[in-house]
């Protein structure tokens, strides 16, 4: 079988060998919303794609402000890949600026990576009000920030992009069974390094890092914002912190599109410390993968969690109970 | 099935196995038997090895088999859909509402206090619009929008102030916005592509008032008029956004624009706008537009057109894009009548404001107006106004806003020559569906 499977790779090799000189400029042009989905579809498309991003890492993805010049980009797009539900409200605006009709809604350009990923926190009928802040109507929509779900939206990106290049659509399906190998993997690795921290709790600024958490075993406390997008006056600050104290909970876990400063100051009340996570890939310097940005992210919480048990006298976040 | 060919390799190979021994039978050296029993073994262990893969192998397509029909049971039902299939609801309030339009509600409530204590309407709050908002899909590629706006009038405000709810379809028309040769279509009711401001909506504004030169030449609420429009996307060597539109409206009654020329006029003015957009650095872009108007004669008045000039830049801190960001934006009018008896007059204003977001939720402004009074009514009487009005906007949370704005107005007119200082008051929120981001403004 393994002989079968290694002839099949080689024949496709040999094939695509063959086409590649008359075919070598005929690359698949791809634009995504985020630079997450930008580098997850180069690992699955590999040479035959061209990938950019309309959105910057550090940018918040509900807030971008659409531009003619993402209508530009668009319009020579042979794929787009977005993250779906409701998370990126100025796409739709955009796609019908593009005047592109594969690009629409239910074409075969359109690529809704939410697909097959199984939603956090999706409201119930009561929960949906914005008295309860900035929801999402179908749930938590930072489902790319659980390496496992990586692995769902390289299948889903891998089929699109045999929907528009069937010729190389074995190399597809090999490099999402590839990445898929990779993210079990490295999410096995990490998840035994972050152990030491295996059911702290932490303190979040938005609600980013729900689908981050469960896969590394971590707890929330809270949320430095009082509800979803709204920002903190400075009573919840000064409560949050009480309660951080009287729990020993001492990570502040920041995204590069919130307020670094008052996540700073609700760390200060509650002597702990802030820790600056990668939300997005290049959202911080040298974040450039999907697989860097679990490593820098765990990377940065254990270091955090060394330098703060070091430093302070409160009980490790790890063993305490409430 | 791989593992029933296995099985019925391995019992073929037991039978041929026991076929060997039993012909060997007639001599039984202990060494064939050994040889025999040693030969069997090693196949039983192949075999098993070979089951085994073959049940590892089995187990992993089976989860492939459900992550994927999961995954494209996801594809193909929209959210929506099960959500209607999920809740006892679906069936009570029945499937044609799930097809609703999203609808928005906005309220738009002003208050002013004004140094020109005669006139009431400068002197009192207001429930200045209150619009609802209405779209969905038409057909693949096409949508509805319907805004329907209730706004209080204030009848006589130097005498016996009288209030009236004025009902108004502002916009209604079919958005065809994807069409082949990069062309969009829109036909109905519709604000009309002259300039930047005139785009928006009164909830949508920068400032609490619209500037003096929008409303003195394309009506108090801009102009929105009947007709249709064709938009295209100009390809270019540069590979820049160029977008030309081209819209033929009705030019008599049902606009209070007075470069439409009003109720006399002949039918159809023609408009066109071209749109010009280049970013500048990471998070800079800079938008150029022009706006061209033609209008057919009316009694005592020739034909008439009327030029727009726009410019506008906007900038976000790439450090802090929630946090930071600048906005510029500048439009020039300039109109020009031909009359029965030869003479020819034309009319200019414009208007200027920068905007400095200082914090997350934070803005501070000022804008700069001039203007002439194209109006052929008002016009004889008047000359021109200025007026420089500064103001802060603070955004309470996404839907709600709160918006203070003092204004200097300087009059230099025939019968009226004065100053007059006021303080305005908004308030804005919506409910319902989130609504459309604004297209290329600022919050």
């Amino acid at each position: 079988m393994n002989e079968s499977r290694s002839c099949r790779r080689m024949l496709a090799i040999a094939v695509v060998a063959a086409i590649m000189p008359s075919f070598a400029l005929a690359e698949v042009r791809v634009v995504t919303t985020n630079p997450t989905l930008a580098d997850l579809t180069r690992q699955i498309g590999g040479d035959q794609v061209r990938v950019e991003s309309l959105m910057r890492g550090p940018e918040n993805p509900h807030n971008v402000i659409p531009k003619p010049s993402f209508v530009m980009k668009l319009r020579k797009a042979d794929l787009f890949v977005h993250l779906g539900l409701d998370a990126e409200p100025w796409v739709p605006n955009l796609l019908r600026s593009a005047r592109q009709e594969r690009l629409l809604s239910g074409g075969e350009g359109n690529v809704n990576a939410s697909a097959g990923v199984v939603l956090l926190e999706v409201p119930s009928k009561d929960e949906l009000t914005r008295a309860l802040g900035d929801i999402h109507v179908y749930g938590n929509t930072h489902y790319a920030l659980d390496p496992l779900n990586g692995i769902v939206i390289g299948r889903t990106i891998a089929r699109a992009l045999t929907r528009v290049e069937p010729g190389h659509a074995s190399l597809f399906d090999e490099r999402a069974r590839e990445l898929e190998r990779d993210l079990r993997a490295l999410t096995e690795r990490l998840t035994g390094a972050m152990e030491p921290l295996a059911g702290a709790r932490v303190v979040t600024y938005h609600r980013t890092w729900s689908y981050f958490l469960k896969r590394f075993k971590l707890q929330k406390l809270a949320e430095v914002e009082p509800k979803p997008g709204i920002a903190p006056g400075p009573r919840h600050i000064a409560q949050l912190a009480e309660e951080m104290e009287r729990s020993g909970v001492g990570l502040v876990i920041v995204e590069t599109f919130s307020n670094q400063r008052t996540a700073q100051r609700v760390a200060d009340l509650s002597k702990g410390r802030t820790v600056l996570l990668a939300q997005e890939v290049n959202a911080v310097p040298g974040v450039e993968t999907y697989q860097a940005l679990f490593q820098y992210n765990t990377g940065a919480l254990l270091t955090a969690h060394r330098e703060l048990n070091g430093a302070s006298t409160n009980p490790p976040a790890a063993e305490t109970t409430r | 099935m791989r593992s029933a060919h296995a099985l019925g390799t391995a019992l073929a190979v037991c039978c041929i196995g026991f076929e060997a021994i039993s012909a060997e039978a007639e001599e039984p050296s202990v060494a064939t038997l050994m040889e025999n029993v040693k030969h069997l073994a090693e196949r039983v262990e192949e075999m098993e090895r070979s089951r085994a893969e073959d049940q590892r192998r089995i187990r992993e397509l089976e989860e492939q088999l459900e992550t994927d029909r999961y995954a494209d049971e996801a594809d193909e039902a929209s959210v929506v859909e099960a959500e209607a299939t999920d809740s006892e609801s679906g069936a009570a309030i029945g499937q044609g509402n799930l097809l609703n339009p999203a609808i928005t509600a906005f309220l738009d409530m002003g208050g002013s206090w004004s140094g020109d204590k005669d006139n009431k309407a400068r002197n009192r709050f207001t429930l200045r619009e209150a619009e609802l908002d209405f779209r969905a899909a038409v057909a693949p590629r096409a949508d509805g929008v319907l805004v329907i706006a209730i706004g209080e009038e204030i009848k006589d405000p130097f005498g016996d102030v009288e209030t009236d709810w004025e009902f108004e379809v502002e916009e209604g028309y079919l958005d065809v916005h994807t069409l082949p040769w990069d062309l969009a279509l829109k036909a109905g009711k519709f604000r009309a592509s002259f300039g930047r401001n005139n785009l928006l909506h009164t909830h949508d504004l920068a400032q609490v008032t619209r500037p003096l030169a929008v409303q003195a030449f394309l009506g108090p609420e801009g102009l929105a008029t009947v007709g249709a429009s064709l938009s295209w996307l100009v390809p270019n060597p540069w590979d820049r956004y160029v977008e030309l539109a081209a819209q033929v409206v009705n030019a008599d009654g049902g606009s209070e624009s007075p470069i439409l020329i009003g109720p006399g006029a002949d039918n159809p003015a023609v408009l066109s706008h071209l749109k010009l957009f280049q970013d500048v650095g990471d998070t800079g872009s800079l938008e150029l537009g022009t706006s061209f108007l033609y209008s057919r004669a009316s009694g005592g008045r020739d034909d008439g057109y009327t030029v727009g000039a726009d410019v506008t830049y906007m900038w976000r801190d790439p450090a802090a894009a929630d946090f930071r960001s600048l906005l510029f934006q500048g439009e020039l009018f300039w109109s020009n009548s031909d009359f029965d008896n030869g003479n020819s007059d034309d009319y200019w204003g414009g208007y200027v404001f920068g905007q400095y977001q200082f914090a997350q939720n934070w803005y501070a402004g000022i804008r700069y107006d001039y203007t002439d009074f194209p109006d052929l009514e008002v016009r004889r009487q008047t000359g021109s106004d200025w007026a420089i009005s500064p103001y802060v906007t603070w955004y309470l949370f996404e839907a709600l806003r709160l918006r203070l704005e003092y204004q200097h107005l300087d009059r230099d007119h025939v019968d009226r020559n004065d100053t007059e200082d006021a303080i305005l008051l908004g308030l804005t929120f919506y409910i319902g569906a989130h609504p459309p981001h604004p297209y290329w403004v600022n919050r």
